[in-house]
């Protein structure tokens, strides 16, 4: 009958997440327990078999037992890899600045090529997002029991895109012509995403874990929201200092226009004008910078060099917005037919 | 008794039980049983999950002993979990006599 219990343990270990060292810690412990509170049934002159059944009953089910283990060792992972995930991603936008900014190294310029230099960019710029997102969720939610794992699960996949174009990136840059000596800049900035991949992998399964326990948490959250989120808690933080207080609680006051705002330009309702609205931040912040690199000599030529830029930015936005819109949670997934 | 109504007193309730001494996860459940006079029966399994958590945050810490041929996880308090102790009741204790004063208030009227 012992077989009864085993099958439970065997049941409880499957369910369970975390090293195969704190799985068998928890086997141990719940094999001691069952096994006295068996031997205690038996001396109250339970036959055994009763004894079992009644152990396995008073102790719980498998879901309620994994739910708590899995529950704790979760929130800590998210806390710790989101952390991780953060370093290694200010790590690896620095060495991606550094490698294109140092034409002269010995190494050779390994960003060389434009379209190299982009797909880096896109992706240093994702993952900081989702990186400082994550933790300030992560932080935000350290206390709360019922986390909503789908948000962080929805900026885990913003890091895998970034870690994806990263890669593009630097194969784009060796394919265009990058010498043999960028071999070792590219190993560097390769390992430095392979560790960015390693916490994220590792939040990932954490996550996984948190959205097996609560299902119905897994929905079609968007990253609008998101953002939304941690913009309202970083609000309410600064509206707790008093040196800081005035300006949020102006924009508190502005509420109803910022809503106003945020329906004009939501992605879910209004896509092709959030894109457009974005393409024109995106395009007129790198005329702007345009200019101030290069000066105002001619204003026709700055028109058409910012109309250009703009155009490229729309383009970029569009095709992002098209082809990955739907997984990183810009816009809604087709509802089901069904 | 619900495990929901024990929401947020299952940690203190612990510590107060190993404050006793030393002991394994069964016995830790069945002191909570036998010192509430059979009130506080939870789902056993959940009260793992606490422990562990409680030893995570330097409040218990633990270690193997062997008994009837099986490892067995023995609790224990520590420096600072004797103090969370102390610090709990007190605050349970202003606690419950601030809901006693209510009740008795409503009683009267």
């Amino acid at each position: 009958m012992r077989d009864m219990i085993d099958q439970y343990l065997r049941d409880l270990d499957a369910a369970l997440v975390g090293s195969a060292r704190r799985r068998r810690r928890i086997e141990a412990e719940v094999r001691d327990h069952l096994l006295c509170a068996v031997e205690a049934g038996m001396s109250g002159g339970e036959h055994r078999t009763v004894a079992i059944d009644h152990a396995l009953a008073a102790f719980g089910t498998v879901d309620q037992v994994a739910t708590g283990f899995t529950r704790h060792a979760a929130r800590a992972g998210v806390q710790l890899t989101s952390l991780l995930t953060l370093v290694a991603s200010v790590i690896y936008a620095l060495a991606f600045a550094l490698s294109t900014q140092l034409p002269t190294a010995p190494l050779g310029q390994l960003f060389s090529s434009a379209l190299a230099q982009a797909a880096g960019w896109f992706a240093v710029q994702l993952v900081l997002v989702c990186a400082v997102m994550g933790c300030v969720e992560a932080w935000a939610n350290r206390a709360d029991e019922d986390r909503t794992a789908a948000r962080l699960a929805l900026q885990a996949r913003f890091a895998g895109v970034a870690l994806l174009a990263s890669s593009i990136s630097i194969g784009l840059a060796l394919a265009g012509g990058a010498g043999r000596s960028s071999m070792l800049l590219a190993l560097v900035v390769l390992a430095l995403a392979a560790a960015g991949g390693l916490s994220l992998g590792s939040a990932r399964r954490q996550l996984s874990a948190l959205l097996r326990l609560r299902p119905e948490e897994n929905q079609n959250v968007l990253a609008y929201d998101d953002v939304a989120a941690v913009l309202r808690l970083l609000t309410n933080r600064m509206t707790e200092s008093p040196l800081l207080g005035m300006t949020p609680r102006r924009l508190s006051l502005e509420a109803p226009a910022l809503r106003r705002v945020r329906a004009a330009l939501s992605p879910q309702t209004r896509p092709w004008r959030f894109c457009a609205a974005v393409a024109s931040a995106a395009g007129g912040g790198v005329a702007i910078e345009h200019l101030v690199a290069e000066g105002a000599a001619n204003v026709i030529a700055l028109a058409a060099v910012s109309a250009i830029l703009t155009g490229m930015e729309a383009a970029a936005v569009v095709l992002c917005y098209a082809l990955l819109g739907g997984r990183l949670g810009l816009r809604p997934r087709p509802r089901s037919l069904t | 008794m619900e495990a929901e109504a024990l929401k947020g007193h299952l940690d203190g309730l612990l510590l107060a039980v190993l404050a006793d001494g030393p002991a394994h996860g069964y016995a830790v459940i069945r002191g909570l049983e036998t010192k509430s006079d059979g009130v506080f029966s939870l789902t056993e399994g959940t009260v793992y999950p606490a422990l562990h958590r409680l030893e995570k945050r330097g409040l218990l810490r633990s270690k193997w002993s062997s008994a009837a041929g099986r490892r067995r996880r023995v609790y224990a308090l520590t420096g600072r979990g004797d103090r969370a102790v102390a610090e709990a009741r007190g605050e349970w204790q202003a606690f419950s006599a601030a809901i006693d004063t209510v009740w008795r208030t409503a009683c009267a009227t």
